[in-house]
């Protein structure tokens, strides 16, 4: 029994920190069809933040969460400025953006390489103690993480559905063209899509950093695992990557202790393909129909 | 008299290398519906296109309430009093009819504004109310243009642009859509529509433009237009 609880609250754990990794990469792809796989520097560029902020200019952790977000908003800005706006409204859009961002990756890994060095260190903000259950320790950092990731989720759907900015970025993803003709500000809206989606990418990267370790290239392996789940999930789905970042972190972390440490993440690759086989679109993916 | 509701002056555009209109004019005054009527791919869509800003201008001069236009992005031309009705409708799919209806306001001041016009919208589109929270995408076809319709009318547009309001329909769908459109008029009082076939809208329609390969080749009033048989032969098959 307390190896059973123990597997479920590892998985929460991992589940967590996959859910808070996952969340940005579906909101950009859900709202904009773009697949940014720079989501990881976004990740890295929020960790190093609250660990400046909290280690260097010794400043109480609250004010991690937020200085992320800051850092998260600011370099979403100049990202876009720089490089998604000539880009999005030219021919093949969906693919020669996926190389572009792999290129932002590995230009933002190597300049935190050489500010920061490429040591690992402690991610500052860290949460002490846990809640026991039955026999086993629940930690509050996976209650923390748990809670944020529910808040960053209430969030990013408020802003979608009740938001004059969500209705914009919803027309936009829908129907470019019709939103144009409605007055809508494509450019702008994709901008502000694109901040708000590196605003949580940031926030996440502190709680995913909290979980392993910091280091430049920390982004990568989240935004793997991130891109697993939202292909497993379907593309775009936001709900259903939050809940399929929880049940693969279970299914890793079970294979882990059934099979051995290192055949968890093969076994989440095995899946993928299965997944890929039987539902091309995904478990909760829409199949594209265009109805006549 | 006041400068023309819209004006075009020679309108040169295509895509790539593919000029498709060759020297458009148009002049529509206020208050008045012009019908432009030709055969499939001979710059129908594309004379919309160019006016609303989807298409840039090679060359020529576009002007609205005497106000130049042809260099502005196609939000901002809607901000100034410019619609169209894309072909095919657009409506977004995954957004209820409502949410649809809201986005034609998107750039009403306040939301006393945007309940004045979905009561004006849902007064000409009664079945609209009806389906106000169902998505988009379950409506029939004829709900949906209307939709599209009522969405641009939203936009308390002054110009409204239609690109063939009856394809795709059933013949007793399209005297619903025409019907629509005859009661546009106190809500947006110029009207450009563009059809294959002028039949419907030799009813409606001010004044009548015949377009071919790119060019007015003719232009007149409806009742010309039923009298020049040969016309409508030569250019329309019909």
């Amino acid at each position: 029994m307390d190896i059973f609880l123990q597997i479920v609250i590892s998985g929460l754990t991992v589940g967590a920190m996959y859910a808070a990794g996952t969340i940005a990469l579906s909101l950009l792809w859900n709202s904009m069809g773009m697949l940014n796989l720079a989501n990881g520097a976004f990740i890295a560029i929020g960790g190093y933040a609250a660990y400046w902020c909290i280690t260097v200019l010794h400043a109480s952790w609250i004010f991690a969460l937020p200085v992320a977000a800051a850092a998260g908003l600011i370099s979403g800005y100049i990202f876009y400025h720089l490089l998604v706006r000539w880009m999005y409204q030219r021919a093949d859009f969906q693919i020669n953006i996926i190389i572009a961002t792999v290129a932002v990756a590995a230009l933002v890994e190597n300049g935190i390489l050489n500010i920061a060095g490429p040591e690992a260190v402690r991610q500052p903000f860290q949460i002490a103690g846990g809640l026991p259950i039955g026999g086993v320790i629940l930690p509050y950092q996976t209650l923390a993480t748990f809670a944020v990731v529910i808040i960053l989720l209430i969030v990013i759907l408020w802003i979608l559905t009740r938001t004059r900015l969500g209705l914009k970025i919803r027309a936009v993803s829908q129907q470019k063209e019709a939103a144009q003709l409605m007055g809508v500000h494509v450019s702008q809206t994709f901008g502000a899509a694109m901040m708000l989606a590196a605003t949580v990418a940031a926030v996440s990267g502190v709680l995913v950093t909290a979980n392993t370790q910091l280091f430049p290239g920390v982004g990568f392996d989240a935004t793997l695992k991130a891109l697993v789940i939202c292909i497993i999930a379907g593309l775009g789905n936001i709900r259903a990557s939050i809940l399929m970042a929880f049940a693969l972190g279970l299914f890793e972390i079970s294979v882990q202790y059934i099979f051995g440490q290192r055949y968890g993440f093969p076994a989440m690759l095995t899946l993928i393909i299965l997944v890929l086989i039987v539902r091309p679109a995904g478990l909760f993916g829409k199949e594209t129909v265009t109805r006549l | 008299m006041s400068a023309a509701a819209l004006k075009l002056t020679a309108v040169e555009t295509g895509y790539d290398r593919l000029k498709v209109l060759k020297g458009i004019s148009l002049s529509v005054p206020d208050g008045k519906i012009v019908g432009i009527v030709g055969p499939n791919g001979h710059g129908k869509s594309t004379l919309l296109r160019a006016i609303s800003g989807l298409v840039p201008l090679w060359s020529g001069q576009i002007f609205l309430s005497g106000v130049a236009i042809h260099n502005l992005p196609a939000h901002q031309r809607v901000a100034l009093g410019l619609v169209q009705i894309p072909q095919g409708d657009m409506v977004f799919a995954d957004m209820s009819v409502e949410e649809n209806l809201r986005l034609g306001a998107i750039l009403a001041p306040d939301e006393d504004e945007i309940v004045r016009r979905l009561d004006i919208v849902f007064g000409i589109f009664p079945r609209l109310l009806e389906r106000r929270e169902q998505v988009a995408r379950t409506l029939s076809g004829g709900e949906r243009r209307m939709l599209g319709i009522g969405r641009g009318l939203m936009t308390a547009g002054q110009v409204m642009l239609v690109d063939e309001p009856s394809l795709g329909l059933a013949p007793k769908l399209i005297d619903q859509v025409y019907d629509a459109l005859r009661n546009l008029k106190q809500i947006t009082p110029t009207l450009i529509v563009v059809e294959e076939s002028p039949e419907r809208l030799q009813q409606i329609a001010d004044y009548v433009y015949v377009i071919d390969d790119g060019e007015f080749v003719w232009n007149g009033s409806p009742a010309s237009l039923r009298e020049n048989a040969g016309l409508l032969t030569t250019y329309l098959g019909a």
